[in-house]
Protein backbone atom coordinates (compact mmCIF):
# COMPACT_ATOMS: atom_id res chain seq x y z
CA UNK A 1 0.00 0.00 0.00
CA UNK A 2 1.45 3.56 -1.05
CA UNK A 3 2.04 6.18 1.66
CA UNK A 4 3.49 9.69 1.99
CA UNK A 5 6.43 10.17 4.70
CA UNK A 6 4.17 12.44 6.19
CA UNK A 7 1.48 9.99 6.28
CA UNK A 8 4.08 7.54 7.95
CA UNK A 9 5.58 10.26 10.17
CA UNK A 10 2.02 11.01 11.58
CA UNK A 11 1.31 7.22 12.06
CA UNK A 12 4.24 6.81 14.23
CA UNK A 13 3.94 9.72 16.45
CA UNK A 14 0.48 8.14 17.19
CA UNK A 15 1.79 5.11 18.42
CA UNK A 16 4.15 6.67 20.94
CA UNK A 17 0.83 8.17 22.76
CA UNK A 18 -0.97 5.12 24.93
CA UNK A 19 -4.92 5.43 26.20
CA UNK A 20 -5.18 7.66 28.91
CA UNK A 21 -1.92 9.48 28.94
CA UNK A 22 -2.62 13.35 28.91
CA UNK A 23 -0.63 15.65 25.60
CA UNK A 24 0.59 18.97 24.96
CA UNK A 25 0.26 19.72 21.39
CA UNK A 26 1.78 22.67 20.04
CA UNK A 27 0.95 23.31 16.44
CA UNK A 28 1.59 21.80 12.89
CA UNK A 29 2.46 18.09 12.65
CA UNK A 30 2.30 18.26 16.32
CA UNK A 31 -1.60 18.83 16.26
CA UNK A 32 -1.64 15.78 13.57
CA UNK A 33 -0.01 13.61 15.59
CA UNK A 34 -2.13 14.58 18.57
CA UNK A 35 -5.49 14.29 16.53
CA UNK A 36 -4.03 10.68 15.20
CA UNK A 37 -3.67 9.56 18.66
CA UNK A 38 -6.62 10.29 19.51
CA UNK A 39 -8.43 8.88 16.82
CA UNK A 40 -6.62 5.75 16.13
CA UNK A 41 -4.20 5.29 19.19
CA UNK A 42 -5.50 6.14 21.92
CA UNK A 43 -8.88 7.25 22.29
CA UNK A 44 -8.89 8.10 25.91
CA UNK A 45 -5.88 9.90 25.76
CA UNK A 46 -6.21 13.58 26.91
CA UNK A 47 -4.95 16.45 24.64
CA UNK A 48 -4.62 19.78 25.80
CA UNK A 49 -3.30 23.04 24.08
CA UNK A 50 -1.48 26.34 25.83
CA UNK A 51 -4.37 28.42 24.99
CA UNK A 52 -6.27 26.80 27.99
CA UNK A 53 -8.43 24.32 25.15
CA UNK A 54 -8.35 21.14 28.00
CA UNK A 55 -9.60 18.10 26.45
CA UNK A 56 -11.69 18.55 23.24
CA UNK A 57 -13.20 15.53 20.79
CA UNK A 58 -10.88 16.85 17.82
CA UNK A 59 -13.78 15.94 15.79
CA UNK A 60 -11.91 18.01 13.00
CA UNK A 61 -7.98 18.82 12.60
CA UNK A 62 -6.86 21.95 14.19
CA UNK A 63 -4.60 24.13 12.25
CA UNK A 64 -3.89 26.54 15.79
CA UNK A 65 -3.89 26.58 19.23
CA UNK A 66 -6.28 28.87 18.95
CA UNK A 67 -8.50 27.25 16.66
CA UNK A 68 -12.62 27.13 17.97
CA UNK A 69 -12.02 22.84 17.02
CA UNK A 70 -9.27 22.97 20.18
CA UNK A 71 -12.30 24.63 22.16
CA UNK A 72 -15.16 22.88 20.51
CA UNK A 73 -16.96 19.85 23.11
CA UNK A 74 -13.50 21.01 25.09
CA UNK A 75 -13.65 18.98 28.86
CA UNK A 76 -13.39 22.70 29.75
CA UNK A 77 -12.07 26.04 28.12
CA UNK A 78 -9.35 27.78 30.62
CA UNK A 79 -6.41 30.03 29.66
CA UNK A 80 -2.57 30.61 29.19
CA UNK A 81 -1.56 29.87 33.14
CA UNK A 82 -4.18 26.60 33.93
CA UNK A 83 -2.62 24.78 30.80
CA UNK A 84 0.94 25.38 32.23
CA UNK A 85 -0.41 23.90 35.67
CA UNK A 86 -1.25 21.08 34.12
CA UNK A 87 2.27 20.83 32.26
CA UNK A 88 3.70 20.80 35.12
CA UNK A 89 1.56 19.20 37.37
CA UNK A 90 3.42 16.19 39.48
CA UNK A 91 0.54 13.83 39.51
CA UNK A 92 0.14 13.89 35.76
CA UNK A 93 2.59 12.15 33.60
CA UNK A 94 1.93 14.65 30.87
CA UNK A 95 4.22 14.13 27.38
CA UNK A 96 4.83 17.41 24.96
CA UNK A 97 4.37 17.66 21.07
CA UNK A 98 6.53 19.95 19.76
CA UNK A 99 7.74 21.36 16.24
CA UNK A 100 11.20 22.75 15.73
CA UNK A 101 13.76 24.44 13.04
CA UNK A 102 16.73 22.82 14.46
CA UNK A 103 18.03 20.16 16.91
CA UNK A 104 21.05 19.27 18.71
CA UNK A 105 22.49 15.12 19.68
CA UNK A 106 20.83 16.00 22.68
CA UNK A 107 17.76 16.70 21.72
CA UNK A 108 17.70 20.50 22.61
CA UNK A 109 15.60 22.39 20.26
CA UNK A 110 15.42 25.75 18.54
CA UNK A 111 12.29 27.27 17.57
CA UNK A 112 13.63 31.27 17.40
CA UNK A 113 16.38 32.05 14.86
CA UNK A 114 18.09 30.88 12.40
CA UNK A 115 21.35 32.67 12.27
CA UNK A 116 22.93 35.20 14.95
CA UNK A 117 20.25 36.42 17.22
CA UNK A 118 20.56 39.55 17.00
CA UNK A 119 20.70 39.82 13.37
CA UNK A 120 19.13 36.73 12.12
CA UNK A 121 18.24 34.84 8.73
CA UNK A 122 15.13 33.80 9.94
CA UNK A 123 13.26 34.90 12.46
CA UNK A 124 10.28 32.40 14.01
CA UNK A 125 7.73 33.46 16.62
CA UNK A 126 9.89 31.87 19.35
CA UNK A 127 9.33 30.29 22.32
CA UNK A 128 5.72 30.17 22.57
CA UNK A 129 5.54 27.56 25.47
CA UNK A 130 8.06 25.18 24.10
CA UNK A 131 10.67 26.42 26.90
CA UNK A 132 8.75 26.15 29.19
CA UNK A 133 6.83 22.49 28.03
CA UNK A 134 10.24 21.14 27.76
CA UNK A 135 11.31 22.32 31.26
CA UNK A 136 8.73 20.94 33.14
CA UNK A 137 6.60 18.49 31.47
CA UNK A 138 7.69 14.42 32.13
CA UNK A 139 8.78 14.33 28.18
CA UNK A 140 8.70 15.58 24.59
CA UNK A 141 8.70 14.37 21.39
CA UNK A 142 9.96 16.56 18.52
CA UNK A 143 8.45 16.76 14.91
CA UNK A 144 10.92 17.95 12.31
CA UNK A 145 11.73 17.15 8.55
CA UNK A 146 15.17 15.67 8.40
CA UNK A 147 18.53 17.66 7.04
CA UNK A 148 21.71 18.49 8.01
CA UNK A 149 20.11 22.72 8.28
CA UNK A 150 17.85 21.04 10.84
CA UNK A 151 19.79 18.21 12.61
CA UNK A 152 22.82 20.54 13.51
CA UNK A 153 26.14 20.06 15.49
CA UNK A 154 25.65 23.63 17.48
CA UNK A 155 22.09 25.08 17.54
CA UNK A 156 21.92 28.61 16.75
CA UNK A 157 19.67 29.41 19.62
CA UNK A 158 18.57 26.91 22.43
CA UNK A 159 15.11 27.68 23.22
CA UNK A 160 13.90 24.32 25.04
CA UNK A 161 16.62 22.50 27.19
CA UNK A 162 16.75 18.90 26.00
CA UNK A 163 19.53 16.79 27.75
CA UNK A 164 21.23 19.80 27.34
CA UNK A 165 25.43 18.58 27.78
CA UNK A 166 24.10 14.58 27.61
CA UNK A 167 24.80 12.31 30.86
CA UNK A 168 23.41 14.10 34.12
CA UNK A 169 23.31 17.82 32.91
CA UNK A 170 19.84 18.15 32.83
CA UNK A 171 19.45 17.27 36.55
CA UNK A 172 22.15 19.65 36.99
CA UNK A 173 21.03 22.54 35.83
CA UNK A 174 18.10 21.92 38.50
CA UNK A 175 15.14 19.92 36.03
CA UNK A 176 13.49 17.72 38.19
CA UNK A 177 11.90 15.42 35.32
CA UNK A 178 11.29 15.73 31.47
CA UNK A 179 13.71 15.71 28.63
CA UNK A 180 13.16 14.87 25.02
CA UNK A 181 11.71 10.98 24.34
CA UNK A 182 12.32 10.88 20.83
CA UNK A 183 12.49 12.69 17.65
CA UNK A 184 9.83 11.52 15.07
CA UNK A 185 11.06 12.68 11.29
CA UNK A 186 9.73 12.31 7.56
CA UNK A 187 12.64 9.53 7.62
CA UNK A 188 12.65 7.82 10.96
CA UNK A 189 12.35 7.62 14.88
CA UNK A 190 15.26 8.82 16.80
CA UNK A 191 15.73 7.97 20.41
CA UNK A 192 18.41 8.80 23.54
CA UNK A 193 20.60 6.64 24.80
CA UNK A 194 19.15 5.89 28.51
CA UNK A 195 23.02 6.72 30.14
CA UNK A 196 24.87 9.73 28.20
CA UNK A 197 21.44 10.91 26.78
CA UNK A 198 23.05 10.72 22.92
CA UNK A 199 20.77 10.75 20.16
CA UNK A 200 20.18 7.49 18.01
CA UNK A 201 18.28 5.88 15.08
CA UNK A 202 15.96 3.27 16.86
CA UNK A 203 13.61 3.16 13.54
CA UNK A 204 13.76 3.57 9.89
CA UNK A 205 10.70 3.85 7.80
CA UNK A 206 10.73 1.33 5.24
CA UNK A 207 12.67 2.09 1.97
CA UNK A 208 14.65 4.41 4.29
CA UNK A 209 18.51 3.39 4.79
CA UNK A 210 20.41 4.18 7.72
CA UNK A 211 22.94 5.70 5.12
CA UNK A 212 20.65 8.23 4.02
CA UNK A 213 19.42 9.02 7.71
CA UNK A 214 23.29 9.70 8.75
CA UNK A 215 23.67 11.88 5.45
CA UNK A 216 20.41 13.98 6.67
CA UNK A 217 22.33 14.63 10.45
CA UNK A 218 24.63 17.13 10.79
CA UNK A 219 26.67 14.76 13.59
CA UNK A 220 27.67 11.53 13.66
CA UNK A 221 24.74 8.95 14.66
CA UNK A 222 24.18 5.58 16.60
CA UNK A 223 22.66 3.48 13.74
CA UNK A 224 23.95 0.18 14.88
CA UNK A 225 20.43 -0.22 16.96
CA UNK A 226 17.80 0.71 13.97
CA UNK A 227 14.69 -1.66 13.52
CA UNK A 228 12.47 -0.76 10.65
CA UNK A 229 9.38 0.83 11.29
CA UNK A 230 6.12 -1.46 11.20
CA UNK A 231 4.35 0.61 8.02
CA UNK A 232 0.92 2.04 8.48
CA UNK A 233 -1.80 -0.62 7.99
CA UNK A 234 -4.56 0.27 5.66
CA UNK A 235 -7.11 0.56 8.61
CA UNK A 236 -4.45 3.52 10.32
CA UNK A 237 -4.04 4.82 6.44
CA UNK A 238 -8.52 5.10 6.42
CA UNK A 239 -8.73 6.99 9.30
CA UNK A 240 -5.77 9.65 8.87
CA UNK A 241 -7.10 10.19 4.64
CA UNK A 242 -10.86 9.85 5.59
CA UNK A 243 -11.39 11.13 9.22
CA UNK A 244 -8.35 12.80 10.49
CA UNK A 245 -7.28 15.31 7.59
CA UNK A 246 -9.69 14.75 5.06
CA UNK A 247 -8.74 18.32 3.39
CA UNK A 248 -5.05 17.41 3.47
CA UNK A 249 -4.43 20.44 4.92
CA UNK A 250 -1.19 19.01 7.19
CA UNK A 251 -0.85 15.74 5.47
CA UNK A 252 -0.03 17.63 1.85
CA UNK B 1 4.60 37.84 33.47
CA UNK B 2 1.15 39.21 33.56
CA UNK B 3 0.37 36.49 36.31
CA UNK B 4 2.72 38.34 38.57
CA UNK B 5 0.96 41.95 38.29
CA UNK B 6 -2.20 40.92 38.30
CA UNK B 7 -1.03 40.83 42.12
CA UNK B 8 0.97 43.54 43.61
CA UNK B 9 3.75 41.68 43.52
CA UNK B 10 7.20 42.77 40.93
CA UNK B 11 8.16 39.24 39.37
CA UNK B 12 7.17 35.74 39.23
CA UNK B 13 9.12 33.10 39.62
CA UNK B 14 9.49 30.63 36.89
CA UNK B 15 11.32 26.77 37.07
CA UNK B 16 12.09 26.93 33.86
CA UNK B 17 14.54 27.93 31.02
CA UNK B 18 17.45 26.88 32.75
CA UNK B 19 20.43 26.55 31.12
CA UNK B 20 18.63 27.74 27.71
CA UNK B 21 19.08 31.50 25.54
CA UNK B 22 15.89 32.34 26.24
CA UNK B 23 17.37 32.58 30.00
CA UNK B 24 21.00 33.93 28.76
CA UNK B 25 20.74 36.02 25.40
CA UNK B 26 18.71 38.98 25.88
CA UNK B 27 16.79 40.24 22.81
CA UNK B 28 16.20 44.16 23.58
CA UNK B 29 19.09 45.91 25.39
CA UNK B 30 19.24 47.84 28.85
CA UNK B 31 19.06 51.87 26.79
CA UNK B 32 15.64 50.31 25.61
CA UNK B 33 14.34 48.57 28.59
CA UNK B 34 15.61 51.16 31.71
CA UNK B 35 12.29 53.48 30.68
CA UNK B 36 8.31 54.27 31.00
CA UNK B 37 8.31 52.05 34.49
CA UNK B 38 10.55 48.93 32.01
CA UNK B 39 12.88 46.74 34.01
CA UNK B 40 16.04 46.43 33.08
CA UNK B 41 16.65 43.19 33.33
CA UNK B 42 14.92 40.58 31.01
CA UNK B 43 15.05 38.26 34.44
CA UNK B 44 17.16 37.52 36.74
CA UNK B 45 18.18 33.50 38.47
CA UNK B 46 18.35 33.59 42.11
CA UNK B 47 18.91 30.59 44.89
CA UNK B 48 15.43 28.75 45.18
CA UNK B 49 14.79 29.68 48.45
CA UNK B 50 12.81 27.15 49.07
CA UNK B 51 14.99 24.26 47.08
CA UNK B 52 17.76 21.95 47.57
CA UNK B 53 20.99 23.26 47.62
CA UNK B 54 22.46 24.90 43.89
CA UNK B 55 18.90 24.49 42.87
CA UNK B 56 17.98 28.07 40.91
CA UNK B 57 14.74 29.63 40.13
CA UNK B 58 13.77 32.16 36.94
CA UNK B 59 12.02 35.41 37.78
CA UNK B 60 10.98 37.15 35.85
CA UNK B 61 9.38 40.59 36.31
CA UNK B 62 5.77 41.79 35.78
CA UNK B 63 4.34 43.67 32.86
CA UNK B 64 2.97 46.25 32.91
CA UNK B 65 0.71 46.88 29.84
CA UNK B 66 0.14 51.05 29.25
CA UNK B 67 -3.46 49.30 27.16
CA UNK B 68 -4.88 45.80 26.82
CA UNK B 69 -7.50 45.38 23.47
CA UNK B 70 -9.67 42.31 23.84
CA UNK B 71 -12.67 40.88 21.53
CA UNK B 72 -15.14 39.11 23.50
CA UNK B 73 -18.58 37.64 22.13
CA UNK B 74 -20.85 39.71 24.66
CA UNK B 75 -20.45 42.62 27.19
CA UNK B 76 -23.27 44.37 28.73
CA UNK B 77 -24.60 47.87 29.45
CA UNK B 78 -22.84 47.99 32.39
CA UNK B 79 -19.44 46.78 30.55
CA UNK B 80 -19.65 43.27 32.54
CA UNK B 81 -17.76 40.88 29.61
CA UNK B 82 -18.59 37.43 28.83
CA UNK B 83 -16.40 35.22 27.04
CA UNK B 84 -17.05 31.62 25.13
CA UNK B 85 -14.10 29.89 24.43
CA UNK B 86 -10.94 29.19 25.62
CA UNK B 87 -9.35 32.83 27.02
CA UNK B 88 -5.43 32.10 26.40
CA UNK B 89 -4.08 35.06 28.50
CA UNK B 90 -6.84 38.21 27.99
CA UNK B 91 -7.69 37.88 31.30
CA UNK B 92 -4.93 38.30 32.96
CA UNK B 93 -3.45 41.07 30.00
CA UNK B 94 -6.14 43.21 31.30
CA UNK B 95 -5.94 42.69 34.80
CA UNK B 96 -2.00 43.65 34.62
CA UNK B 97 -3.12 47.06 31.77
CA UNK B 98 -3.10 50.55 33.25
CA UNK B 99 -6.49 50.84 30.69
CA UNK B 100 -8.91 48.32 28.96
CA UNK B 101 -10.84 48.30 25.66
CA UNK B 102 -13.34 45.74 24.94
CA UNK B 103 -14.74 45.58 21.82
CA UNK B 104 -17.78 42.90 21.23
CA UNK B 105 -20.27 40.85 19.03
CA UNK B 106 -22.97 42.53 21.17
CA UNK B 107 -23.96 44.73 23.80
CA UNK B 108 -26.60 42.84 25.81
CA UNK B 109 -28.79 44.24 28.86
CA UNK B 110 -27.00 43.90 32.50
CA UNK B 111 -29.88 41.60 33.80
CA UNK B 112 -29.03 39.07 31.01
CA UNK B 113 -25.09 38.80 31.98
CA UNK B 114 -26.26 38.87 36.03
CA UNK B 115 -28.70 35.91 35.72
CA UNK B 116 -25.54 33.38 35.25
CA UNK B 117 -22.42 34.99 36.80
CA UNK B 118 -20.52 32.15 36.50
CA UNK B 119 -19.92 32.13 33.04
CA UNK B 120 -18.57 36.03 33.22
CA UNK B 121 -15.05 36.80 32.62
CA UNK B 122 -14.13 40.51 34.09
CA UNK B 123 -16.62 42.87 36.25
CA UNK B 124 -17.29 46.34 34.78
CA UNK B 125 -14.72 47.78 36.94
CA UNK B 126 -11.84 46.89 35.23
CA UNK B 127 -13.39 47.88 31.80
CA UNK B 128 -12.50 51.57 30.15
CA UNK B 129 -13.90 51.55 26.94
CA UNK B 130 -16.76 49.29 25.09
CA UNK B 131 -16.83 49.16 21.30
CA UNK B 132 -19.69 47.03 19.60
CA UNK B 133 -17.25 45.27 16.46
CA UNK B 134 -19.46 42.61 14.96
CA UNK B 135 -17.19 40.10 13.04
CA UNK B 136 -14.99 42.35 14.62
CA UNK B 137 -11.96 39.36 15.20
CA UNK B 138 -12.00 38.51 11.23
CA UNK B 139 -10.66 36.91 9.70
CA UNK B 140 -9.79 35.19 13.26
CA UNK B 141 -12.20 33.48 14.79
CA UNK B 142 -14.91 34.15 17.47
CA UNK B 143 -16.39 30.98 18.76
CA UNK B 144 -20.13 31.08 18.52
CA UNK B 145 -20.09 33.51 16.13
CA UNK B 146 -17.81 32.88 13.26
CA UNK B 147 -14.84 30.19 12.24
CA UNK B 148 -12.01 31.91 10.94
CA UNK B 149 -11.66 32.85 7.53
CA UNK B 150 -9.72 30.20 5.62
CA UNK B 151 -9.49 32.24 2.03
CA UNK B 152 -8.51 35.28 3.92
CA UNK B 153 -5.56 33.77 6.11
CA UNK B 154 -4.42 31.62 2.94
CA UNK B 155 -3.82 34.77 0.69
CA UNK B 156 -2.71 36.34 4.01
CA UNK B 157 0.47 33.75 4.75
CA UNK B 158 1.32 34.04 1.25
CA UNK B 159 1.67 37.92 1.26
CA UNK B 160 3.30 37.91 4.51
CA UNK B 161 6.32 36.26 2.89
CA UNK B 162 7.05 39.89 0.93
CA UNK B 163 7.61 43.28 2.06
CA UNK B 164 5.87 44.97 -1.00
CA UNK B 165 2.63 42.18 -1.31
CA UNK B 166 2.66 43.01 2.41
CA UNK B 167 2.28 46.14 1.40
CA UNK B 168 0.02 46.31 -0.44
CA UNK B 169 -2.64 43.99 1.63
CA UNK B 170 -2.18 47.21 4.16
CA UNK B 171 -3.36 49.19 1.34
CA UNK B 172 -6.19 47.03 -0.05
CA UNK B 173 -7.95 45.28 3.53
CA UNK B 174 -6.55 48.63 5.94
CA UNK B 175 -6.06 51.63 4.92
CA UNK B 176 -8.15 51.77 1.33
CA UNK B 177 -11.44 50.81 3.63
CA UNK B 178 -13.01 53.78 5.00
CA UNK B 179 -15.55 51.52 7.71
CA UNK B 180 -16.17 48.74 9.03
CA UNK B 181 -19.23 48.29 7.01
CA UNK B 182 -16.76 48.88 3.63
CA UNK B 183 -14.23 45.82 5.07
CA UNK B 184 -17.45 43.59 5.72
CA UNK B 185 -18.85 44.37 2.45
CA UNK B 186 -15.55 43.38 0.87
CA UNK B 187 -15.40 39.81 2.40
CA UNK B 188 -19.00 39.74 1.21
CA UNK B 189 -22.04 38.02 2.65
CA UNK B 190 -21.80 35.02 1.00
CA UNK B 191 -18.15 34.20 2.22
CA UNK B 192 -19.72 35.69 6.21
CA UNK B 193 -22.35 33.40 5.94
CA UNK B 194 -20.00 30.32 4.99
CA UNK B 195 -17.43 30.68 8.11
CA UNK B 196 -21.01 31.36 10.86
CA UNK B 197 -20.34 28.83 13.22
CA UNK B 198 -22.96 26.13 14.16
CA UNK B 199 -23.99 27.07 17.29
CA UNK B 200 -23.68 23.62 19.12
CA UNK B 201 -19.98 23.51 17.62
CA UNK B 202 -18.98 26.40 17.79
CA UNK B 203 -17.31 26.75 14.11
CA UNK B 204 -18.49 25.90 11.20
CA UNK B 205 -17.95 22.15 10.13
CA UNK B 206 -17.04 21.05 6.75
CA UNK B 207 -16.09 24.33 6.16
CA UNK B 208 -13.40 24.66 3.08
CA UNK B 209 -9.94 25.46 4.93
CA UNK B 210 -7.77 24.34 1.70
Amino acid sequence: MEYSPREMMAIAAGRFIKDGDVLFAGTGVAMLAATVAKRIHAPHAHIFFETGGIGPTLEELPMAAADPRVMAFANLNAGLVEAFSYVANRRLHTIAFLGAAQIDRYGNVNSTVIGDYHAPKVRFSGSGGACDAGSLASGYIVFMQHGVQKFVEKLDYLTTPGWLSGDDSRRHAGYRRGGPIAVVTNLCVLKFDETTHEMYLAERYEGVTPEQVQQNTGFALDVSRAALTEPPTAEELRILRDDVDPQRLILG
Amino acid sequence: MMNAKQMPYHAHPLPSGLGTDVVEKTGFPPELRCEDGIPCEKLIVIDDPFGHKDDEVVLLPALTPDVSIIHAQQVSTDGTVRIRGLTFADLEQCKAASAVIVTCEEIVPESYLRLDPDQNALPPFLVDAVVLAPYGAHPTACPYFYDYDPAHLNHYKAIAKDDETWAAYLEEWVYGVESSDAYLDKVGGAQLARIRSNTVAGYAPGLDRR
